[in-house]
């Protein structure tokens, strides 16, 4: 009874939240009065209606949830088994970790820029989100290896127990927070460097083309009813799959939540 | 075949802890490392063990040998039930799993988590793991901490009853009762004088 009042409570605050918000860009655009700076709100979520009955706008979310699924798939696979490797074995980290930091320290319109070249203008958004998730995922799990206890791994070797076992019984379930954390994070900026890259490379089926396309046209009110779209599906997207991972822990029964 | 220390040493930071150690661990009989807090019985367990270097002397009798400990801390994977940390160690056999719980009275917590057992309770997880896997060497670091009389006595003698399956047992302690009552030797130590 107490935690549905609370989350009663919770969703009431979060609609007042939202609600503010779209006072104020509504007394801003009373202010403003210029609908190129600044749309009204009524005109922007009209546009969007229209739009969400359009074949296209589906087929656009559709390819850039796409890229952003495959760009982080790819940082995942790639960004564990190194992360993983590099914790374990210090020449392989002293190889990879300058890469690392040139990744992260590089502006990623220069990848972008880059990018264009090397690849057609579909792969590019992948690509640029592989490059943003990378690091993260990499940097986390190198150091969910380092933080693995000691102790249980000393334990394990006067036990003799496989090096198998050892990875699936210590090393994975010390490095779960680590990754979780990075999965998160990635998720949501993911989502933008992907959309940042279809602006500049505006494949045929993309949300960051359709933003490109309202910028050229000054059609600010579609470039809003886009951001909004952007927001909307990274919030379903973020919040599902948190949603999945508390359920998957659950389901094994015990929550790590030992991340430093 | 016994486990032989020769001429063992070890310093930490400059300060020697074991010095010119020399002792023959007989096979079939129980030793009981006995002294205060301090006096370098974890750390020569930790040596036998293989966990921690030493800085001269060698040791003979330890190669291919199934080493079991019981830690001084529980080093139990929190992850893991009580039945699955033995798991971890033993393998799959069940039976010695069962066995093992039911010697410690845990029967019941098999399927419980660490941090769902109390202090005692993982001590004695702790004490089935290391004598589930059958080591031809048992090593315990205060191994009855936080455990009642009652239980311990009943933990003692089941080890008592093993003593023919395993080769060697070393366990470390400052309970006189605990020494008397389990080991065949007692070697006293005191604080800064491992110097046998």
């Amino acid at each position: 009874m107490i935690s549905s009042t609370t989350a009663h409570k919770k969703v009431i605050q979060s609609i007042l939240g939202i609600l503010f918000w779209l006072a104020a860009w509504q007394a801003i655009y009373f202010i403003v009065q210029n609908d190129i700076l600044v749309p009204a709100p009524l005109e922007v979520f009209s546009l969007l209606g229209e739009l969400i009955l359009v074949k296209s706008f589906w087929s656009s979310i559709f390819f850039t949830i796409f890229r952003v699924f495959a760009g982080i798939f790819l940082a995942v696979v790639l960004g564990t088994v190194l992360g993983i490797s590099s914790g374990l074995n210090r020449f392989l980290y002293e190889l990879i970790a300058p890469l690392v930091v040139a990744v992260k320290s590089t502006p990623i319109m220069s990848f972008i820029i880059v990018a264009l070249v090397w690849f057609g203008s579909g792969n590019v958004p992948i690509f640029i989100c592989f490059l943003i998730a990378f690091p993260i995922i990499w940097t986390n799990i190198w150091e969910g290896i380092n933080n693995v206890d000691i102790k249980l791994l000393e334990m394990a070797k006067v036990f003799q127990v496989s090096r198998f076992k050892i990875l699936t019984s210590i090393y994975l379930p010390q490095i779960k927070p680590y990754f979780i954390s990075g999965f998160l994070t990635i998720i949501g900026l993911g989502w933008k460097a992907t959309v940042t890259a279809e602006v500049i490379s505006h494949p045929v089926h993309a949300i960051g083309s359709g933003l490109y396309n309202a910028r050229v046209s000054i059609n600010t009110v579609a470039l809003f009813a886009w951001t909004l779209a952007i927001i909307g599906i990274s919030l379903l997207i973020e919040k599902t799959l948190i949603y999945l991972l508390e359920k998957s822990q659950g389901s094994q029964g015990r929550k790590i939540d030992n991340a430093g | 075949m016994p486990v032989k220390i020769v001429n063992l040493s070890k310093s930490y930071n400059g300060l020697q802890v074991i010095r010119n150690f020399n002792f023959t661990f007989e096979e079939g009989k129980i030793y009981c490392l006995f002294g205060p807090s301090g006096c370098g019985k974890t750390t020569l367990l930790h040596i036998i063990a293989g966990i921690l270097p030493f800085d001269s002397g060698f040791m003979v009798g330890l190669e291919n040998r199934r080493i079991a400990v019981v830690f001084q801390e529980d080093r139990l994977l929190p992850w893991l039930t009580a039945a699955d940390n033995i798991k971890f160690v033993t393998g799959t056999q069940d039976s010695a799993v069962e066995k093992y719980l039911k010697a410690v009275g845990l029967e019941e917590f098999k399927n419980y988590f660490p941090d769902q057992l109390s202090g005692g309770m993982k001590r004695r997880v702790a004490i089935a793991r290391a004598l589930a896997f059958k080591g031809q060497l048992l090593l315990m670091d205060e191994p009855f901490k936080g455990i009642d009389e009652k239980l311990k006595r009943k933990i003692m003698n089941t080890i008592l009853a093993d003593k023919n399956s395993r080769q060697i047992v070393i366990f470390a302690t400052h309970n006189r009762g605990e020494a008397r009552y389990m080991a065949d030797e007692i070697l006293n130590f005191n604080i800064n004088s491992l110097f046998r």
